[in-house]
């Protein structure tokens, strides 16, 4: 099957074409998916977030700007719905959570076609070998802390400190592309 | 692994496809039912008109002899549109061009329609 853009599917949508939201669906659902895990942690949770998002995304799918990066808005919906889903549990996190969310939320928004894959890769060349190594494990390899400290041979809070700094710097750069 | 979530949510919009489209489909059906019903009566009020007029014995002209017929036909068809209540003639016609224009304004939708209802009946086919 031709490999289709994601403005061309959205317009093929907002035209009434449910395969092309299927399309989008496939390409997009691993990284939401994992994205969402990050945030709530449990995985049931993380599918019952990704379903809503999805359809929320497809129920607005009219007011999408095809001028503007797709994953972006699906991304922000994830983020929104899954920071609500904690709001109703009550569920309190640290305060530089809000902050790790959105890092994620725009890292992982570009990994999911090779052109924004490219840009991380090129952004990972600006970092420390020991950042871009916690990031590779971290966002490509979705591994956990623990799983990562265990691969690198470092403690966890050393990790937590290299991926801050790293998510820090991916942030700058990439808002700056 | 992540899960594959794509079924859920397909499941999801063509619930609420299904319920959009048909509720869309009902809606234009009563919309359309009406004005045909409407233009049929005012329509009929017409044809009782030029009963009571007597005006279709104008038209018996046509039964003539050609030489007749071209005679008189313009003036038989004149003295005819005469009789004809043209008020209730030409709401019967405006009632059905409002449908049609109505039909083409929509037109994108009914399209749109069309490519959602083979989606779904499709996905429900496959029984997933």
């Amino acid at each position: 099957m031709k490999y289709r853009e994601d403005e061309q599917l959205i317009r093929l949508v907002q035209k009434g074409d449910v395969d092309a939201f299927e399309e989008l669906v496939v390409r997009y659902q691993q990284r939401l998916f994992f994205f969402v895990r990050r945030i709530v942690g449990d995985p049931r949770d993380a599918e019952e977030v990704v379903t809503d998002a999805f359809f929320q995304l497809y129920r607005t799918i009219t007011r999408v700007d095809t001028s503007r990066r797709f994953s972006t808005y699906l991304f922000s919906i994830a983020k929104n719905t899954a920071l609500s889903l904690l709001r109703r549990r009550k569920d309190a996190r640290p305060l530089d959570f809000a902050a790790d969310v959105e890092a994620d939320e725009v890292i992982y928004s570009r990994l999911v076609n090779d052109t924004q894959r490219r840009e991380i890769l090129e952004a990972l060349t600006q970092l420390t070998d020991a950042q871009r190594m916690a990031i590779m494990y971290y966002y490509f390899d979705e591994l956990s802390y623990e799983e990562v400290s265990d691969k690198m041979g470092i403690p966890l809070n050393t990790v937590r400190t290299h991926l801050r700094r790293a998510k820090e710097a991916l942030r700058g750069f990439l808002h700056e592309s | 692994m992540s899960p594959d979530v794509s079924n859920r949510v397909m499941k999801k919009v063509v619930d609420f496809e299904r319920r959009h489209v048909v509720r869309f489909t009902v809606l234009f059906s009563i919309i359309s039912f009406l004005l045909v019903v409407a233009s049929i009566l005012v329509f009929s009020e017409v044809v009782v008109e030029l009963n009571n007029r007597g005006s279709w014995d104008l038209l018996t002209l046509f039964g003539e002899e050609p030489e007749i017929v071209q005679e008189f036909w313009k003036d038989t068809l004149f003295t005819f549109w005469e009789e004809i209540p043209q008020g209730l003639l030409f709401i019967g016609l405006g009632l059905l061009v409002f449908l049609a224009i109505l039909r083409f304004l929509f037109r994108g939708a009914f399209r749109s329609n069309d490519k959602k209802m083979r989606y779904i009946s499709h996905f429900l086919r496959k029984g997933r």
